[in-house]
């Protein structure tokens, strides 16, 4: 069952040697590079008080988890602010591995290839098993190492040793996870989606139980890692418990292995539709339809990054602490610091619902490159109806994405301040927002129209547009620079009112860039 | 009537001469096969007819409408199955096939189910998942069960493997039969002769023969392998005779189809043991032109 293990084994180890050996490098490096840095970053007990204080707000919890401990030191922050992320890659490069050396190449027809050397029916699931075991090994090694050669106060041998351990079994239990669903399916895709969406969902029940009640997030697998509350109490029993349950499914992998045929699965995926109805067969539910996920998604994201930035607005004063905070809000010359806080979120929203607002229209471009769309445009359907179904979605995308993201900022405010901020704020705020992404929406068909090669100088120009949001309050950029930008143009609302004339003349802009899109893509070859 | 009128028509990318200069025209209720090597613009000729590209210079025409100016009206008329078929991922074939249905203002009718069966789709598939062929597929059975009076295909059956090819030529033939237009562009010669009526050979960007396979015969020779009682003579006084094989009473020969007549006058003089002729294909007629050509 198990023969030739140890040369497949080999074999794996010399394929995947130099991803390996750049995960193992990327990992070790992140952690001890940036938790070396940490003394120079926090070097006085305001500091670590600042940081601590940030960490407990709920949005923070939910990102990292709880931050352990009576006093904030070095360590406990280090630990809190890294370790779930580091535990983040440990997991994805084992169940990347994981993936592709199981069903992957089973799809591919070459583990047929390698079972008619005589290698044992579950040689391959061992095999991938101990690769990524000697990968987690040598990554905790590194790290228990690294960390203790720092030689920062607080950061023991033993508690480098904990996360060190931690981090690798994380990467292990995953992997173990996945192998016991690469059994149930088929398709290679099947258990890609199946086991990343695992992953997402035990952080994400880590989130909100670490949020709501720390005890229910024991059921997550994810929280393991926090749960030892390194370089606090280093407990042990979060380390037994990823080791025991790593165990369990790995044999309850091997088992499953050693019942099925190869190619064969558990579990049938459900037939998909044989035929299309309703909605899909029109124009705009066509290409709703390819763009769903994509729309989702960013609103998904939106509505929780908007929602994360409500949720600390009752701490802004203990931002004014903060050198960069207050040099942020001293240039908006208010004393209120929530209400200075909205004309930045709300252009942070604006840049992010304008990402995929223009990947809605960049689909014309991709489709085109494809030639997907020769056969729209061999039917009777103008190119300016096409056009046009993209840019519905794009336009609408970008009015509920600022929208949502300001409403979000707006209840997550409302639930944590003694004294909450009117919605009108935030709502006249994200209006003020709107002609920004119109106006790069317009350029979208601009680029589409004229200019479809060179798609990338508009992600450059909102790269820009990013920059002059982000810097542009803490150095002094000339004002001639940042009004390049259509951020740079616009008031902040709520503490200033909306410009109106600068509103109009920015749709006037937008809706120009746009006809004259519709112009250049009539005239102009669809091809390559 | 012409259904299809393509007049002197010009497209270049950058430098790259694409056509130079294309005409043809193709009657209502024919077969016209549009046959040239890789690159000799038979995609480009499509797409300008398609309105997805301009021409440089000339027009071309469906129905009395301009395939850029008024490609939507023309657009009614047609169905188009491109030669490299690349679908939305995330749809299944049922869905693509509908949708594309749809879009004509079709609906998915019997002749659908008929479709998906007669080719052996499994429309319930991701079209992640489809090879090159199935992608082929779905193309074919939307653009066919979509009742158009003029089929394009472009180089419908490159991934499609032998049985379904015959599937397709049948079903080509039976749209003929309608008296639908069709115009098939292939490099694959066994295809549009057996399907064709007319003939453009396209080469480099420029038609260089048009016509019925029967005009074409000008250029092409049959090959004859004979066997005969005693050596056959006298061959060198018989014009139009080409690559002779002899040993002994065994012949080998290509003959100029004018000049059949001639050469069988000639062998009826032996005891014939034995003799094959292949008819001449379209393989023959472009090496032959290529051999002129180099001449
Ligand atoms: N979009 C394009 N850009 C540049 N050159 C092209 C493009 N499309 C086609 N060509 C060139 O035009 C010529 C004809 O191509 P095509 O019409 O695709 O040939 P065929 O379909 O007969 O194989 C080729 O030399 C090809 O390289
Ligand atoms: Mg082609």
């Amino acid at each position: 069952m198990f023969s030739k293990t140890l040369s497949l084994l080999w074999f794996y180890l010399k394929k995947d040697k130099f991803k390996n050996i750049c995960w193992i490098i990327a990992i070790v490096a992140f952690l001890v590079g940036i938790a070396g840095m940490y003394p120079s970053l926090f070097k006085t007990p305001e500091d670590l008080m600042a940081i601590g204080i940030t960490m407990q707000s709920p949005s923070m919890i939910a990102m990292a988890g709880p931050l352990y401990g009576n006093s904030y030191h070095v360590a406990n922050v280090m630990a809190n602010n890294l370790l779930i992320f580091i535990v983040l890659m440990a997991v994805i490069m084992s169940m990347m591995l994981s993936i592709k050396n199981t069903r992957e190449v089973e799809e591919d027809g070459l583990l047929e290839m390698i079972n008619s050397y005589c290698i044992g029916r579950c040689a391959n699931t061992l095999a991938v098993f101990l690769e990524v075991l000697i990968i987690n090994i040598i990554i905790s090694i590194l790290i228990t190492l690294g960390l203790t050669t720092l030689n920062i106060e607080g950061i023991d041998f033993i508690g480098s040793l904990v996360m060190g351990s931690s981090i690798g079994l994380s990467g292990i239990i995953f992997s173990c996870i996945t192998l016991v669903i690469s059994q149930l399916f088929v398709s290679a895709r099947s258990v890609r989606v199946v086991s990343y969406s695992f992953m997402a969902f035990t952080y994400l029940f880590r989130a909100i139980t670490d949020v709501s009640n720390q005890d229910l997030s024991w059921l997550s697998p994810m929280a393991w890692a926090i749960k030892t509350e390194v370089f606090v109490s280093n407990k042990i029993l979060p380390l037994f418990l990823l080791t025991i349950f790593s165990i369990i499914f790995l044999v309850l992998s091997i088992f499953l292995n050693n019942k099925r045929d190869m190619n064969q699965g558990y579990i049938k995926i459900k037939e998909g539709k044989k035929v299309g109805k309703g909605f899909l067969l029109t124009k705009l539910g066509f290409i709703y339809k390819l763009d769903r996920v994509l729309i989702y998604g960013w609103l998904i994201g939106l509505a929780i990054l908007g929602a994360s930035y409500g949720s600390v607005f009752n701490q802004v004063g203990s931002f004014a602490n903060n050198e960069m905070y207050a040099k942020l809000l001293e240039s908006v010359n208010s004393n209120n610091f929530a209400l200075a806080l909205i004309p930045m979120i709300s252009l942070i929203s604006a840049i992010l619902t304008i990402i995929p607002a223009v990947l809605i229209i960049n689909h014309l471009l991709s489709d085109e490159k494809s030639e997907r769309i020769e056969q729209l445009l061999a039917l009777p359907m103008s190119r300016n109806k096409l056009l046009t179904s993209h840019l519905f979605w794009s336009i609408l995308v970008g009015i509920i994405g600022i929208f949502l993201a300001q409403y979000c900022t707006y209840a997550a405010a409302l639930s944590v301040m003694d004294s909450p901020l009117p919605l009108k704020d935030f709502m006249l705020s994200a209006l003020n927002a709107l002609p920004i992404i119109l106006i790069f929406i317009g350029l979208a068909v601009f680029f589409v129209g004229w200019l479809k090669k060179y798609m990338s100088i508009l992600w450059l120009y909102l790269i820009f547009g990013f920059i002059v949001v982000y810097f542009g309050a803490l150095i002094n950029i000339p004002e001639w620079i940042t009004k390049l930008s259509p951020f740079g143009l616009i008031n902040r609302v709520p503490i200033d009112n909306i410009n109106w004339l600068v509103f109009i003349i920015m749709i006037i802009i937008a809706i120009v860039l746009t006809v004259l899109g519709y112009i250049g893509y009539n005239k102009r070859d669809i091809k390559k | 009537m012409s259904v299809i009128s393509i007049n002197n028509l010009k497209k270049s990318f950058g430098k790259t001469n694409a056509l130079k200069g294309i005409s043809f025209e193709i009657n209502k209720g024919e077969i016209f096969g549009f046959i040239g090597p890789n690159g000799a613009g038979k995609s480009t000729t499509i797409r300008c007819l398609l309105g997805l590209i301009k021409a440089d210079e000339g027009t071309c025409m469906i129905e009395g409408l301009d395939g850029w100016q008024e490609s939507v009206l023309a657009h009614e008329k047609i169905a188009y199955v491109p030669g490299d078929v690349n679908l939305w991922p995330n749809l299944t074939g049922g869905q693509i096939i509908d949708v594309l249905l749809s879009f004509k203002n079709k609906k998915h009718t019997k002749k659908t189910d008929e479709l998906i069966k007669l080719f052996d789709f499994d429309a319930s598939k991701k079209a992640r998942s489809y090879s090159k062929g199935n992608r082929q597929k779905v193309a074919l059975i939307a653009a066919l069960s979509s009742d158009a009076d003029i089929y394009i295909f472009d180089e419908p059956t490159s991934g499609l493997d032998p049985l379904m090819e015959q599937v397709f030529q049948d079903y080509v033939l039976k749209l003929k039969d309608e008296g639908k237009t069709i115009l098939l562009s292939s490099h694959i010669l066994s295809e549009v002769e057996k399907l064709c009526d007319q003939i453009a050979i396209i080469k480099e960007g420029n038609i260089i023969e048009i016509g019925s396979l029967k005009d074409m015969q000008h250029l092409t020779r049959t090959n004859f392998e004979i066997i005969s009682d005693i050596k056959i003579d006298g061959l060198e006084n018989i014009k139009g005779l080409h690559n002779i094989k002899q040993e002994d009473n065994n012949l080998k020969v290509q003959v100029d189809t004018n000049n059949i007549d001639a050469f069988m006058k000639h062998i009826n003089q032996y005891h014939i043991n034995y003799l094959t002729s292949s008819a001449p294909t379209l393989e023959d007629l472009f090496l032959r032109y290529y051999e002129k050509e180099g001449a």
